[in-house]
């Protein structure tokens, strides 16, 4: 089928505003932009960091000038002048805060129009909140609750100052500062993010929530967050972004680091849906994430993503399931619409015996985007019985856009067994005509088929993730058939 | 020619065989009934000598040798055949190199000279009649799309081909509708001989009115817990399995 | 590897005639570079090796000696027309040429010099100097609505020895509702240890059908790198099978254009990479037309010590709808220290398709190994057995006599027990 003409749905569907493209009024301390050493110092400074932690960021950034821009991925994007980004901007009414009545009020609407109110929440799904915004963390709810189980929950500012010495044990552990030019520009000069520990043996007793947001233009976003779970310990982490309508394109480089000890079990969740641009291209957020967890044995990684935003994506949520009998798990839906690039995947490396591995991606592509999954999938020699399946499903919305599926299978242990499977089709002619004689409109039709295509990966969300992001695949996809 | 004696077995740390002892002489036709999970089918893969199961006391002796002692090859070298419950597909693999690879690798192992191709050819003519098995089956893979009736037959057809002394047929009547178990059945009675044993694993009583036991056995909890004669099946039809739990129970 | 070494080496192994286009053209591979990122063409460099100005000694005996075929040998590079049996130019059809490119590029200059020095040469930097140093090769042309494919051809190409590097060049041209089946197989001398640098350019015009056997069969240390690019055209089939039954160092680069509507491409591969064993399969097919099927099926296998490669690549470009493409690539790891590296893709630009691909990597069914084992079959036997069974599927559809000598030598090689 042809494009817009024969079909105003997908018209209006490109033309569809950007729900969450509002900005906040909100006076910011801003450092100028540019990158060097004494911008480093500076945000060093503005955050009152031990020495350590600026001799870390300086080590970084001489590694990551030595480095280049990584070009395989299957996007296209102007390049990126890193000296035109501002690297820090902080809401400047900054005081400490201890409950969420402190926070400012524009803040706080600003919370309340994303819909995640945090007072809310805390109501009805007992989940505790960290709100980022452009670099600063503003808020952390239920300190107090979690404080009596042990459980560390705070900004990684805070974790730098109160915590260090689990900051300093842990911090590049697993994603290395020279593992990619991303992760060692972001270990230069990350501003904050979030830091959760979980002590030996405590299920923590709620869902723990960060939600990241880019405010000011001209602004890079390079939160670090770093999870530890304890030995025996469960904890299950949500993370949502947004970010506002803007012409420029902003550059959100974060890195995440899960620490699984011998028979912790975490799952990462995420919501993405930063701005994707408009129907031309212009403006959208550069989304280029490092996230990585290492398994201890009998530990388990379950990374759970459904992507719907930014206009560039460059992420790949890996395990190193380095214990024996650890398990990682990925499992991933993402919709690219308009002029979206997502190359995005995971890597699961075993090495361990007896190490399981679950992959399960579905992509769908709209408009005139281009969508592809990258995954490895690594078998050491040592990995002796070690097990993956992996599923990459593409769906085709119109003849403009592309699915694509490059995996990389690399098996080094003759007992080790791999299983890859990968189709693409467009949604069935057969299903769509079914559910339209059933006297469905074509967007029902198309909402039930793709919430059913995605169902695997949504039903591993969080129940209070599970609702919004259906919603948004709704949004991202109404009348959106080729 | 078969003794089992106070056989113990554990999968995965379990105990699923508890003291199970079985004689059986030359020529005979044993059944063992029981409900599921007994421990039927582990009976049987202990006997074809699959390596997931535990043996920790007790022993299997066939025709004066320690059958344990023997892997899966050697096995049905010395004439142990099992018609399995669930054959695998082999892709790629048809039936005719199949069953020719294997005549002629058991008649190796016993230095015998191989079979020539007119005698094997004369031979799948003859026993494939027996469980009319069609020329297409024989010529497919290794019961690569086969039905449930089909690949049963196909066990009988090797069963014939392969002239074991002790055939275990493994719910051979599972999943099979009454036109195939005439079949089955009536290719295994053909197959009767005095030198040839067979024990028949089985959950129902249909299968045994058309291969009639000399001797049944109800297996429960992992031994055998009574024995008798064709009767005893039908017993065990009216009464079900419930009145021999409950038997045990007190 | 350093600039002016690497100018040596090329120096020396085009025979002095250096590399075409050197500074615009494609540069020299590391795996640095995504298609080369398994495969380190640096080992091949690092050894002296040049072109020889007179061919070597061909091998006593001739493969498939009871094959009737049209055979055309090449040794290092150079036509042997002693060992060859060819036709004579009269009992042919008009139009038709079965022989070396060197005298078919006099007889039929125009077809010969415009399907040569294909896609490759300029994207690949080893298919480069294949073109700027071709040396001798077949040329086989087809005229429009000719069926030639009652007597099959078979290309020889043999390797003589040590410190040799040759660089066949072949020309197929398939015109509009022609046929033709082609045997080409490569064997080197057991003292072989340069480079064969292979090149096929096919162009099978509408229509038009096209059986195409690839046995390498190499006995010696040499590497070997080859080329293979085939344009379809509209109606145009393709039923092609490659068995790398043996090779020292060994990367082959498959290239299909459906360049028409309608285009059929059913290729398969099998392959084997024993200890200190290096073998690379690369696949492209170019869906650039509509209602195009491609069908791809590759099987390795990997001992101790042996590395092997897959990476197939379905494109389906806009436009060219209603696209039916399917791979399935299996490799199983027989042995402690064998290495698969797979690499299945897809790149889909077309809503109306169906396209898969499937990869499985492992080792034998533990449930079949038994199943054999309780039949009868010793452990290798049976072992064997699915070994073969293994390679069938992807052997399927080739002629009897390739697959049994394929079976032979990989069944023998591997000796599985």
């Amino acid at each position: 089928m042809a494009a817009s003409e024969d079909n105003p749905i997908l018209d209006e569907f490109t033309r569809k505003e950007y729900e969450f493209g509002f900005t906040t009024d909100i006076e910011s301390d801003r450092v100028a932009p540019g990158l060097n050493e004494e911008t480093i110092r500076l945000i060093s400074e503005k955050k009152e960091e031990p020495k350590w932690m600026l001799d870390w960021r300086l080590a970084a950034y001489k590694i990551w000038t030595e480095m280049e821009e990584p070009d395989w991925a299957h996007v296209d994007y102007e390049p990126l002048d890193y000296q035109k980004i501002c690297y820090y901007a902080a809401p400047k009414s900054k005081p400490v805060l201890d409950s969420l009545d402190d926070v400012d009020p524009e803040l706080r609407k600003t919370m309340d129009k994303l819909g995640i109110s945090t007072e809310e929440q805390k109501r009805l799904s007992n989940v505790a909140v960290d709100f980022v915004m452009d670099s600063v963390s503003v808020s952390t709810s239920f300190k107090g609750t979690l404080a009596k189980k042990g459980i560390i929950f705070c900004s990684m500012s805070e974790a730098v100052r109160d915590h260090a010495a689990l900051v300093q044990k842990y911090l590049g552990t697993v994603v290395p500062v020279k593992d990619n030019f991303f992760s060692a520009l972001n270990s230069a000069v990350f501003t904050d993010g979030s830091f959760c520990y979980i002590p030996k043996g405590v299920k923590c007793p709620m869902e723990l929530s960060t939600y990241f947001r880019i405010n000011e233009s001209g602004t890079g976003q390079f939160e670090r967050t770093l999870l530890i779970a304890d030995k025996g310990s469960y904890v299950s982490y949500l993370e949502g972004c947004t970010a506002p309508q803007r012409d420029e394109n902003q550059l959100h480089a974060a890195v995440v680091e899960i620490v699984a000890l011998d028979e912790a079990e975490v799952k990462y969740s995420t919501v993405q849906n930063w701005y994707p641009g408009d129907e031309n291209g212009v403006g959208g957020v550069y989304n280029f994430v490092t996230k990585r967890g290492v398994c201890e044995t009998r530990a388990k990684i379950s990374w759970t993503q459904v992507e719907t935003g930014s206009a560039i994506t460059w992420k790949y949520p890996s395990c190193i399931l380095k214990g024996d009998h650890s398990v990682g798990e990925f499992y991933s839906v993402a919709v690219t619409s308009g002029a979206q690039q997502a190359d995005t995947g995971t890597k699961m490396i075993h090495l361990g015996q007896h190490t399981h591995s679950t992959i399960i991606s579905k992509g769908i592509s709209a408009g005139r985007s281009q969508n592809s999954y990258r995954g490895l999938v690594r078998m050491a020699s040592s990995a002796e019985q070690g097990r993956n399946f992996s599923q990459c499903d593409s769906l085709l919305m119109t003849d403009t856009s592309g699915a694509h599926t490059f995996p990389y299978i690399e098996i080094s242990n003759p007992s080790a067994k791999v299983e890859h499977e990968a189709t693409t089709s467009r949604i069935g002619e057969d299903q769509m005509f079914y559910c339209l004689q059933r006297g469905m409109t074509e967007e029902q039709a198309i909402g039930l088929i793709v919430n059913g295509y995605a169902k695997e990966v949504l039903n591993k969300l969080p129940m209070e993730f599970a609702v919004e992001a259906q919603k948004l695949l709704a949004i991202s996809l109404e009348g959106s058939v080729g | 020619m078969l003794k089992i004696k106070n056989l113990h077995a554990r999968v995965e740390g379990q105990e699923i065989l508890c003291g199970l002892s079985l004689e059986m002489g030359s020529g005979e036709v044993h059944a063992i009934m029981g409900p599921n999970g007994s421990g039927k089918s582990t009976l049987a893969s202990i006997l074809a000598g699959r390596d997931t199961y535990e043996i920790t006391e007790g022993s299997i002796e066939f025709m004066g040798v320690d059958l344990l002692a023997l892997d899966a090859t050697e096995r049905a070298v010395a004439g142990v055949f099992i018609a399995f419950q669930y054959p695998v597909e082999i892709p790629g693999v048809s039936n005719m190199n199949f069953l020719r690879t294997s005549i002629n690798s058991i008649r190796d192992q016993k230095g015998e000279e191989p079979m020539p191709a007119k005698d094997f050819l004369a031979k799948v003519k003859q026993c494939a009649k027996l469980v009319e098995l069609d020329g297409k089956l024989r010529d497919r893979s290794v019961n690569e799309g086969f039905s449930g009736g089909e690949k049963k037959r196909n066990e009988v057809f090797q069963l014939a081909m392969l002239e074991p002394l002790l055939a275990v047929l493994d719910e051979t009547d599972s999943g099979l509708d009454i036109d195939a178990l005439r079949i089955v059945s009536s290719g295994v009675n053909a197959l009767r001989s005095a030198e040839r044993s067979f024990l028949i694993i089985t959950h129902y009583q249909r299968l045994l009115d058309h291969i009639v036991p000399d001797r049944v056995h109800v297996l429960a909890g992992g031994r055998i817990v009574r024995s008798g004669d064709k009767s005893l099946a039908l017993e065990l039809e009216d009464k079900g399995y419930d009145w021999i739990n409950e038997e045990l129970a007190q | 590897m350093k600039a002016e070494k690497l100018a040596e080496w090329v120096e020396h192994a085009s025979g002095g005639q250096g590399l075409a286009q050197s500074d615009q053209g494609p540069r020299f591979p590391t795996t640095r570079d995504e298609r080369w990122r398994y495969t380190r063409a640096g080992a091949i460099v690092g050894r002296p090796m040049r072109p020889v100005a007179t061919a070597g000694q061909a091998p006593d005996s001739r493969p498939l000696p009871c094959l009737d075929a049209w055979r055309l040998v090449f040794v290092d590079g150079h036509f042997d027309s002693a060992n060859s049996t060819l036709p004579d130019a009269g009992d042919l059809a008009e139009g038709v040429f079965i022989g070396p490119v060197s005298e078919g590029s006099k007889r039929f200059p125009e077809q010969a010099s415009q399907w040569g020095h294909g896609h490759f040469s300029k994207t690949e930097w080893f298919a480069a100097l294949q073109s700027s140093s071709a040396q001798d090769g077949a040329c086989i042309l087809v005229p429009a609505h000719l069926d030639l494919s009652s007597r099959p051809i078979l290309i020889e190409h043999h390797l003589s020895g040590p410190g040799i590097v040759s660089h066949p060049r072949n020309i197929l041209h398939i015109q509009q509702g022609a046929k033709a089946e082609i045997l080409l197989w490569t064997s080197s001398d057991a003292h072989a240890d340069g480079l064969v640098n292979l090149a096929l350019d096919a162009r099978v015009e509408a229509d038009a059908e096209l059986k195409l056997e690839y046995v390498q069969d190499e006995q010696g240390r040499n590497a070997h790198i080859s080329h293979l690019a085939i344009t379809q055209l509209e109606g145009s089939r393709l039923d092609m099978h490659t068995a790398t039954a043996r090779a020292h160092w060994l990367r082959n680069d498959v290239r299909i254009e459906q360049a028409g509507e309608r285009g059929v491409s059913n290729f398969n591969g099998c392959f084997a990479a024993a200890e200190d064993e290096f073998v690379d399969h690369h696949t492209h097919v170019d869906h650039a037309q509509p209602d195009g099927r491609s069908a791809e099926l590759y099987k390795g296998l990997a001992l101790a010590g042996g590395k092997a490669v897959f990476n197939g690549k379905i494109v389906v470009h806009p436009n060219a709808q209603r696209i039916e493409a399917f791979q399935k690539n299996s490799n199983i790891l027989l042995e402690r220290g064998s290495t698969v590296y797979a690499k299945p893709e897809l790149e889909i630009y077309a809503d109306d398709v169906r396209c898969s691909h499937g990869c499985t990597t492992g080792q034998f069914d533990e449930d079949a190994l038994f199943y054999l084992r309780s039949r009868g079959l010793t452990r290798p036997a049976a072992k064997r057995l699915l070994t073969q069974a293994f390679l069938s599927e992807a052997l399927n559809g080739a002629r009897a006599e390739v697959q049994a000598h394929v079976e032979a030598v990989m069944l023998t090689r591997i000796n599985p027990a």
